[in-house]
């Protein structure tokens, strides 16, 4: 099984890579590993996420026979958290940072994030999702999910 | 004296005591101007000071709602040690006060 540290920090790249993303989140997309003493709890690093910023978090692993050689998958959450759009003349809200996210190039030309291979060893994602959540103050953000195959057991 | 009136002194009161000085930057272009609020107890604490020069992330801030023109809305900004924070929320009480939920930029 592969390492999940290093893609996630391979996702935050990738995300980062995004030109409309990058400006989107002013360059804030960050990785979150869980490494107590040097970094926060995760709600907590969520709950610090400044506006606009991105946070990717590896958020387990499923094991299983899903094919003939799929055995594990794993999951990332990739929280958003937009910017004041006040006195902006073309927001960029939930919706469009989503469908930059699930649609524009990394690079600014090619496939999308959904149609490559993020790390070495690792199928295309599987469809990607999004969901609405509240922060502690009732604000709307949002949440996607990343679930990424291997390619058998390495 | 009307409860109004009690509510806005001892509002006064405690701003004067408890109050910090920030900056309230309108979203209408009128211009920044100096505030007193009293930083309040967020969601969840941080491992900075409220308020300090190194910058928690959310902040709570108490002001005198009424006293402020124009008045507070989400989207304004409010600048705490020089730290730039975003008004993600205002809540108003029946009395002229009013919470700022604030957000780091």
């Amino acid at each position: 099984m592969l390492n999940p540290a290093p893609i996630t920090d391979a996702i935050a790249s990738v995300l980062l890579s995004i030109p409309e993303l990058n400006t989107a989140m002013g360059g804030r997309i960050t990785a979150f590993h869980y490494r107590l003493g040097q970094e926060h709890r995760l709600a907590e690093a969520i709950y610090k996420m400044p506006a606009p910023s991105m946070l990717i978090a590896w958020e387990g692993t499923k094991g299983g026979n899903f094919d003939g050689q799929t055995i594990w998958k794993h999951r990332w959450g990739i929280y958003y958290r937009m910017g004041n759009a006040a006195g902006v003349a073309e927001p960029v809200g939930y919706e469009d940072l989503w469908w930059i996210t699930c649609n524009r190039p990394p690079g600014g030309s090619g496939p999308n994030i959904r149609y490559m291979q993020l790390y070495a060893g690792l199928d295309i994602m599987d469809t990607p999702s999004i969901d609405h959540e509240l922060d502690e103050d009732l604000i709307d953000r949002f949440k996607g999910v990343f679930i990424i195959p291997e390619i058998g057991d390495n | 004296m009307a409860w109004s009136d009690l509510v806005n002194t001892l509002d006064g009161a405690c701003l004067a005591t408890f109050g910090t000085a920030v900056t309230f930057t309108p979203q209408d272009g009128s211009g920044a101007q100096q505030l007193t609020g009293i930083i309040q107890r967020p969601a969840m604490g941080e491992d900075y000071v409220p308020g300090s020069v190194q910058g928690t992330s959310v902040i709570r801030l108490f002001v005198r709602f009424a006293a402020i023109t124009p008045p507070p809305r989400h989207g304004d900004t409010i600048t705490i040690s020089a730290i730039v924070y975003d008004v993600v929320d205002v809540d108003v009480d029946a009395e002229g006060g009013a919470v700022l939920k604030l957000r780091v930029t």
